[in-house]
Protein backbone atom coordinates (compact mmCIF):
# COMPACT_ATOMS: atom_id res chain seq x y z
CA UNK A 1 0.00 0.00 0.00
CA UNK A 2 2.80 2.76 1.08
CA UNK A 3 4.72 1.40 -1.37
CA UNK A 4 1.85 2.49 -4.37
CA UNK A 5 1.31 5.71 -2.43
CA UNK A 6 4.95 6.31 -2.66
CA UNK A 7 5.20 5.78 -6.74
CA UNK A 8 2.20 7.91 -6.71
CA UNK A 9 3.74 10.93 -4.64
CA UNK A 10 6.98 9.88 -6.88
CA UNK A 11 4.95 11.08 -9.88
CA UNK A 12 3.52 13.93 -8.90
CA UNK A 13 6.93 15.65 -7.88
CA UNK A 14 8.04 14.86 -11.26
CA UNK A 15 5.15 16.10 -12.46
CA UNK A 16 5.54 19.44 -10.60
CA UNK A 17 9.40 19.84 -11.19
CA UNK A 18 7.83 19.80 -15.06
CA UNK A 19 5.31 22.49 -14.31
CA UNK A 20 7.80 24.91 -12.65
CA UNK A 21 10.16 24.10 -15.45
CA UNK A 22 7.72 25.05 -17.69
CA UNK A 23 7.06 28.15 -15.35
CA UNK A 24 10.64 29.33 -16.00
CA UNK A 25 10.56 29.37 -19.45
CA UNK A 26 6.48 31.24 -19.25
CA UNK A 27 8.19 33.94 -16.91
CA UNK A 28 11.45 34.22 -19.72
CA UNK A 29 8.85 35.99 -22.29
CA UNK A 30 7.03 38.24 -20.01
CA UNK A 31 9.43 41.63 -19.13
CA UNK A 32 10.15 42.60 -15.83
CA UNK A 33 7.58 45.11 -14.35
CA UNK A 34 10.37 47.49 -13.46
CA UNK A 35 11.07 50.32 -15.70
CA UNK A 36 12.90 49.28 -19.25
CA UNK A 37 17.08 49.51 -19.27
CA UNK A 38 18.33 49.65 -22.57
CA UNK A 39 19.84 45.99 -23.75
CA UNK A 40 21.58 45.07 -26.63
CA UNK A 41 24.07 41.93 -26.70
CA UNK A 42 25.89 40.38 -29.63
CA UNK A 43 24.54 36.16 -30.02
CA UNK A 44 27.56 34.66 -30.45
CA UNK A 45 25.81 31.06 -30.85
CA UNK A 46 24.92 32.33 -34.31
CA UNK A 47 26.98 31.82 -37.07
CA UNK A 48 28.23 35.14 -38.99
CA UNK A 49 29.46 35.71 -42.66
CA UNK A 50 26.55 33.27 -44.02
CA UNK A 51 24.45 34.24 -47.43
CA UNK A 52 20.97 33.37 -46.82
CA UNK A 53 19.79 31.04 -50.06
CA UNK A 54 16.45 32.65 -50.36
CA UNK A 55 15.57 36.06 -49.77
CA UNK A 56 11.65 36.34 -49.02
CA UNK A 57 9.48 38.96 -51.03
CA UNK A 58 9.01 42.36 -49.12
CA UNK A 59 11.84 42.85 -46.96
CA UNK A 60 14.56 45.18 -47.84
CA UNK A 61 17.18 44.34 -50.23
CA UNK A 62 19.74 41.99 -49.08
CA UNK A 63 22.94 43.96 -49.53
CA UNK A 64 22.47 46.24 -46.54
CA UNK A 65 20.13 45.86 -44.27
CA UNK A 66 18.72 45.37 -40.79
CA UNK A 67 16.28 42.54 -39.58
CA UNK A 68 13.80 42.86 -36.78
CA UNK A 69 12.91 39.14 -36.02
CA UNK A 70 9.44 39.66 -33.82
CA UNK A 71 7.59 36.64 -32.62
CA UNK A 72 4.00 36.75 -32.50
CA UNK A 73 4.10 34.76 -29.12
CA UNK A 74 6.44 36.84 -27.20
CA UNK A 75 5.97 39.82 -24.88
CA UNK A 76 9.24 41.35 -25.68
CA UNK A 77 8.26 41.08 -28.94
CA UNK A 78 5.13 43.43 -28.27
CA UNK A 79 7.14 45.63 -26.66
CA UNK A 80 9.18 45.73 -29.54
CA UNK A 81 6.18 46.22 -32.04
CA UNK A 82 5.06 48.95 -29.85
CA UNK A 83 8.36 51.03 -30.07
CA UNK A 84 8.40 50.63 -33.91
CA UNK A 85 5.05 51.81 -34.20
CA UNK A 86 5.57 55.10 -31.95
CA UNK A 87 8.46 56.22 -33.78
CA UNK A 88 7.13 57.09 -37.37
CA UNK A 89 10.64 57.55 -38.39
CA UNK A 90 11.51 53.99 -38.32
CA UNK A 91 9.19 52.72 -41.29
CA UNK A 92 10.53 55.45 -43.14
CA UNK A 93 13.93 53.64 -43.05
CA UNK A 94 14.42 51.93 -46.44
CA UNK A 95 17.35 49.38 -44.26
CA UNK A 96 15.01 47.80 -41.77
CA UNK A 97 12.73 44.86 -42.72
CA UNK A 98 10.59 42.87 -39.71
CA UNK A 99 10.61 39.18 -40.05
CA UNK A 100 7.22 38.39 -38.14
CA UNK A 101 7.64 34.44 -36.71
CA UNK A 102 4.28 33.21 -35.90
CA UNK A 103 4.33 30.60 -33.26
CA UNK A 104 3.64 26.21 -33.48
CA UNK A 105 0.63 27.16 -34.82
CA UNK A 106 0.16 28.32 -38.04
CA UNK A 107 -1.82 32.43 -38.60
CA UNK A 108 -1.80 35.03 -36.59
CA UNK A 109 1.58 37.15 -38.34
CA UNK A 110 -1.00 39.31 -40.08
CA UNK A 111 -2.99 40.15 -37.42
CA UNK A 112 -0.14 41.15 -35.08
CA UNK A 113 1.36 43.75 -37.85
CA UNK A 114 -2.16 45.20 -37.55
CA UNK A 115 -2.55 45.20 -34.07
CA UNK A 116 0.68 46.87 -33.63
CA UNK A 117 0.26 49.44 -36.22
CA UNK A 118 3.65 47.88 -38.47
CA UNK A 119 1.64 47.53 -42.09
CA UNK A 120 4.22 50.59 -42.81
CA UNK A 121 7.33 48.58 -42.94
CA UNK A 122 8.85 46.06 -45.34
CA UNK A 123 7.98 42.89 -43.20
CA UNK A 124 7.88 39.08 -44.16
CA UNK A 125 5.26 36.76 -41.93
CA UNK A 126 7.61 33.51 -41.66
CA UNK A 127 5.44 31.02 -40.99
CA UNK A 128 6.76 29.04 -37.55
CA UNK A 129 10.04 31.11 -37.83
CA UNK A 130 11.21 28.39 -40.57
CA UNK A 131 13.41 30.69 -42.33
CA UNK A 132 15.03 32.52 -39.83
CA UNK A 133 16.15 29.52 -38.53
CA UNK A 134 16.39 27.73 -41.99
CA UNK A 135 18.73 30.80 -43.07
CA UNK A 136 20.38 32.08 -40.06
CA UNK A 137 20.07 29.44 -37.02
CA UNK A 138 18.27 32.15 -34.99
CA UNK A 139 15.85 30.63 -32.57
CA UNK A 140 14.96 32.85 -30.28
CA UNK A 141 13.16 36.68 -30.08
CA UNK A 142 13.81 39.43 -30.51
CA UNK A 143 16.61 39.18 -32.76
CA UNK A 144 17.91 41.71 -35.20
CA UNK A 145 20.31 40.31 -37.95
CA UNK A 146 22.71 42.91 -39.55
CA UNK A 147 23.15 41.90 -43.38
CA UNK A 148 26.19 43.70 -45.19
CA UNK A 149 27.15 42.97 -48.47
CA UNK A 150 24.28 40.30 -48.72
CA UNK A 151 26.35 38.43 -45.80
CA UNK A 152 25.43 38.37 -42.33
CA UNK A 153 27.57 40.44 -40.34
CA UNK A 154 26.40 40.54 -37.07
CA UNK A 155 23.35 39.26 -34.79
CA UNK A 156 21.78 41.12 -31.44
CA UNK A 157 19.34 40.20 -28.68
CA UNK A 158 17.93 43.68 -27.77
CA UNK A 159 15.06 45.54 -26.02
CA UNK A 160 15.37 48.91 -27.14
CA UNK A 161 15.12 49.53 -31.22
CA UNK A 162 16.74 53.28 -30.75
CA UNK A 163 20.01 51.81 -29.16
CA UNK A 164 19.90 48.83 -31.94
CA UNK A 165 19.51 51.09 -34.80
CA UNK A 166 22.56 53.63 -32.86
CA UNK A 167 24.61 50.21 -32.55
CA UNK A 168 24.09 49.69 -36.31
CA UNK A 169 24.70 53.06 -37.37
CA UNK A 170 28.10 53.39 -35.14
CA UNK A 171 29.56 49.70 -37.04
CA UNK A 172 28.23 51.14 -40.27
CA UNK A 173 30.54 54.36 -39.89
CA UNK A 174 33.34 52.58 -38.16
CA UNK A 175 33.68 50.29 -41.13
CA UNK A 176 33.46 52.76 -43.66
CA UNK A 177 36.29 54.67 -41.55
CA UNK A 178 38.41 51.60 -42.15
CA UNK A 179 37.32 50.96 -45.60
CA UNK A 180 38.77 55.15 -46.35
CA UNK B 1 4.76 -5.67 21.63
CA UNK B 2 6.14 -4.10 18.60
CA UNK B 3 3.95 -3.46 15.78
CA UNK B 4 6.62 -3.71 13.17
CA UNK B 5 6.44 -7.54 14.02
CA UNK B 6 2.77 -7.76 12.86
CA UNK B 7 2.63 -9.16 9.68
CA UNK B 8 0.60 -7.93 6.91
CA UNK B 9 -2.76 -9.49 6.38
CA UNK B 10 -2.14 -11.57 10.26
CA UNK B 11 -3.26 -8.00 11.82
CA UNK B 12 -5.62 -8.71 14.94
CA UNK B 13 -7.27 -5.64 14.39
CA UNK B 14 -8.54 -5.49 10.61
CA UNK B 15 -7.42 -3.32 7.89
CA UNK B 16 -6.15 -0.23 10.14
CA UNK B 17 -3.88 -2.18 12.27
CA UNK B 18 -2.65 -4.12 8.66
CA UNK B 19 -1.82 -1.38 7.22
CA UNK B 20 -0.20 0.40 9.93
CA UNK B 21 2.21 -2.52 10.32
CA UNK B 22 2.70 -2.55 7.27
CA UNK B 23 3.55 1.13 7.22
CA UNK B 24 5.93 0.96 9.61
CA UNK B 25 7.47 -2.47 8.59
CA UNK B 26 8.40 -0.63 5.17
CA UNK B 27 10.70 1.12 7.00
CA UNK B 28 12.83 -0.43 9.16
CA UNK B 29 15.88 -0.70 7.30
CA UNK B 30 19.59 -0.18 8.23
CA UNK B 31 21.29 3.32 8.44
CA UNK B 32 23.37 2.69 5.92
CA UNK B 33 20.45 1.99 3.29
CA UNK B 34 18.83 5.41 4.32
CA UNK B 35 22.40 7.16 4.18
CA UNK B 36 22.47 5.63 0.11
CA UNK B 37 19.13 6.72 -0.33
CA UNK B 38 19.60 10.46 0.65
CA UNK B 39 22.90 10.79 -0.93
CA UNK B 40 21.58 9.14 -4.07
CA UNK B 41 18.06 11.35 -3.80
CA UNK B 42 19.76 14.43 -4.05
CA UNK B 43 22.06 13.57 -6.46
CA UNK B 44 19.40 12.06 -8.65
CA UNK B 45 17.09 15.43 -7.85
CA UNK B 46 20.17 17.61 -9.15
CA UNK B 47 20.22 15.80 -12.20
CA UNK B 48 16.70 15.59 -12.89
CA UNK B 49 16.01 19.58 -12.25
CA UNK B 50 18.97 19.93 -14.51
CA UNK B 51 18.21 18.10 -17.14
CA UNK B 52 14.47 18.95 -17.47
CA UNK B 53 15.70 22.56 -17.66
CA UNK B 54 17.78 21.90 -20.67
CA UNK B 55 14.81 20.80 -22.45
CA UNK B 56 12.14 23.11 -22.30
CA UNK B 57 14.65 25.78 -22.23
CA UNK B 58 18.22 24.60 -23.35
CA UNK B 59 18.91 28.60 -25.00
CA UNK B 60 21.40 29.34 -21.57
CA UNK B 61 23.51 27.06 -21.91
CA UNK B 62 23.90 26.73 -26.33
CA UNK B 63 24.74 30.74 -25.35
CA UNK B 64 27.49 29.77 -22.02
CA UNK B 65 28.87 26.84 -24.51
CA UNK B 66 29.04 29.15 -27.77
CA UNK B 67 31.07 31.73 -25.57
CA UNK B 68 33.36 28.68 -24.38
CA UNK B 69 33.66 26.62 -27.45
CA UNK B 70 33.07 29.43 -30.22
CA UNK B 71 34.71 27.27 -33.08
CA UNK B 72 32.43 24.69 -32.30
CA UNK B 73 29.31 24.90 -34.85
CA UNK B 74 25.75 25.73 -33.10
CA UNK B 75 23.78 22.51 -34.65
CA UNK B 76 26.14 20.76 -32.60
CA UNK B 77 26.25 22.35 -29.31
CA UNK B 78 22.31 22.37 -29.34
CA UNK B 79 22.57 18.55 -30.20
CA UNK B 80 25.05 18.23 -27.44
CA UNK B 81 22.88 20.08 -25.16
CA UNK B 82 19.54 18.16 -25.93
CA UNK B 83 21.59 15.22 -25.10
CA UNK B 84 22.83 16.39 -22.25
CA UNK B 85 19.76 16.30 -21.05
CA UNK B 86 18.48 12.91 -21.53
CA UNK B 87 21.45 11.29 -20.52
CA UNK B 88 20.82 13.14 -17.02
CA UNK B 89 17.40 12.39 -16.64
CA UNK B 90 18.15 8.86 -17.80
CA UNK B 91 20.56 8.51 -14.96
CA UNK B 92 18.81 10.39 -12.22
CA UNK B 93 16.05 8.13 -12.89
CA UNK B 94 17.97 4.91 -12.52
CA UNK B 95 20.34 6.62 -9.56
CA UNK B 96 17.33 6.12 -7.25
CA UNK B 97 15.76 2.58 -8.81
CA UNK B 98 16.88 -0.74 -6.32
CA UNK B 99 18.55 -2.91 -8.77
CA UNK B 100 21.30 -0.91 -11.36
CA UNK B 101 22.21 1.89 -8.79
CA UNK B 102 25.58 0.52 -8.83
CA UNK B 103 25.84 0.53 -12.43
CA UNK B 104 24.12 3.87 -12.67
CA UNK B 105 26.20 5.86 -10.02
CA UNK B 106 29.35 4.90 -12.46
CA UNK B 107 27.41 7.73 -15.69
CA UNK B 108 26.68 9.93 -12.22
CA UNK B 109 29.70 10.59 -11.48
CA UNK B 110 30.65 10.83 -14.99
CA UNK B 111 28.13 13.40 -15.43
CA UNK B 112 29.41 14.93 -12.14
CA UNK B 113 33.07 15.14 -13.07
CA UNK B 114 31.53 16.48 -16.49
CA UNK B 115 30.20 19.28 -14.81
CA UNK B 116 33.17 20.03 -12.61
CA UNK B 117 35.59 19.82 -15.50
CA UNK B 118 33.16 22.90 -17.35
CA UNK B 119 32.65 24.63 -14.45
CA UNK B 120 36.57 24.82 -14.01
CA UNK B 121 37.04 25.91 -17.49
CA UNK B 122 34.71 28.21 -17.32
CA UNK B 123 36.52 29.90 -14.06
CA UNK B 124 39.60 29.65 -15.95
CA UNK B 125 37.86 31.28 -19.06
CA UNK B 126 36.51 34.35 -17.22
CA UNK B 127 32.80 33.21 -18.42
CA UNK B 128 30.91 35.89 -18.48
CA UNK B 129 27.26 34.49 -19.94
CA UNK B 130 24.50 32.81 -17.36
CA UNK B 131 24.62 28.84 -18.26
CA UNK B 132 21.39 28.33 -16.21
CA UNK B 133 23.41 25.57 -15.00
CA UNK B 134 21.12 22.93 -12.70
CA UNK B 135 18.24 24.80 -13.49
CA UNK B 136 19.61 27.75 -11.73
CA UNK B 137 17.75 31.25 -12.76
CA UNK B 138 19.42 32.78 -10.77
CA UNK B 139 21.35 34.06 -13.72
CA UNK B 140 25.61 32.72 -12.71
CA UNK B 141 27.97 31.80 -15.56
CA UNK B 142 29.67 28.76 -15.66
CA UNK B 143 32.18 28.30 -12.09
CA UNK B 144 32.62 27.00 -8.84
CA UNK B 145 28.76 26.12 -8.37
CA UNK B 146 29.23 23.51 -11.26
CA UNK B 147 32.82 22.45 -9.97
CA UNK B 148 31.39 22.06 -6.52
CA UNK B 149 27.94 19.82 -7.78
CA UNK B 150 30.56 18.28 -10.13
CA UNK B 151 32.32 16.99 -7.31
CA UNK B 152 29.26 15.97 -5.19
CA UNK B 153 28.43 13.57 -7.70
CA UNK B 154 31.42 11.79 -7.93
CA UNK B 155 31.30 10.48 -4.50
CA UNK B 156 28.44 8.79 -5.25
CA UNK B 157 29.99 5.57 -6.11
CA UNK B 158 31.76 4.84 -3.11
CA UNK B 159 29.69 5.62 -1.21
CA UNK B 160 27.33 3.10 -2.36
CA UNK B 161 30.28 0.83 -2.96
CA UNK B 162 30.89 1.00 0.55
CA UNK B 163 27.40 -0.02 1.82
CA UNK B 164 25.74 -2.54 -1.00
CA UNK B 165 24.25 -5.31 0.56
CA UNK B 166 22.96 -6.84 -2.37
CA UNK B 167 19.51 -5.72 -4.34
CA UNK B 168 17.27 -4.61 -1.61
CA UNK B 169 13.31 -5.34 -1.68
CA UNK B 170 10.62 -2.99 -1.22
CA UNK B 171 11.16 -1.08 1.55
CA UNK B 172 14.46 0.23 -0.09
CA UNK B 173 12.40 1.42 -3.35
CA UNK B 174 9.55 3.07 -0.86
CA UNK B 175 11.97 4.85 1.21
CA UNK B 176 14.09 5.45 -1.77
CA UNK B 177 10.73 6.82 -4.19
CA UNK B 178 9.15 9.11 -1.03
CA UNK B 179 12.83 10.04 -0.39
CA UNK B 180 13.36 11.09 -3.97
CA UNK B 181 9.95 13.42 -3.89
CA UNK B 182 11.20 15.42 -1.14
CA UNK B 183 14.43 15.78 -2.56
CA UNK B 184 13.20 16.81 -6.63
CA UNK B 185 10.58 19.30 -5.24
CA UNK B 186 13.17 21.08 -2.60
CA UNK B 187 15.72 21.53 -4.99
CA UNK B 188 12.79 22.69 -7.83
CA UNK B 189 11.99 25.15 -4.97
CA UNK B 190 15.38 26.26 -4.81
CA UNK B 191 15.82 26.66 -8.16
CA UNK B 192 13.04 28.58 -9.26
CA UNK B 193 12.66 30.64 -6.08
CA UNK B 194 13.39 33.95 -8.25
CA UNK B 195 10.43 32.85 -10.68
CA UNK B 196 8.34 31.86 -7.23
CA UNK B 197 9.17 35.27 -5.33
CA UNK B 198 8.29 37.35 -8.21
CA UNK B 199 4.94 35.45 -8.52
CA UNK B 200 4.14 35.92 -5.13
CA UNK B 201 4.84 40.24 -5.15
CA UNK B 202 1.90 41.92 -5.60
CA UNK B 203 1.56 43.70 -9.28
CA UNK B 204 1.07 47.76 -8.39
CA UNK B 205 -1.32 49.23 -10.62
CA UNK B 206 -0.73 52.17 -12.39
CA UNK B 207 -3.05 55.58 -11.78
CA UNK B 208 -3.10 57.68 -14.34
Amino acid sequence: MLFVLALAVFVLAIAVVILFAMLGQLAGRVPEPEQRVPFLKSLPEIPLGGVPGEWPPGLPGRQECTLIVLSTICRSCADIAQQLSAEPGYADRSDVGLVIATGARAGGGEEFAERHGLQRFRYFIDEHGDWVSAQFDLRLSPAALVLRGGRLESAYSFNDVAALLMKVGEEKKRQEEVRT
Amino acid sequence: MTVSKILPGKAPDGQWACFMSLTIGECMMPLSDWLVICLNAFGASVLFNAGIIKLVSPDALRVASSELFPRVRADLIRRAVAGLAAAEIIVSLVLIAPGPRLVMTGPAAILGAGFAAAGLWGMVRGSSVPCGCFGSATGKPLGWRSLAFGLALAVLPPVNLAVYRGAPGIPYVTASALTSSIAFLAACLWLRRRHIGRLMTPVRAVVS
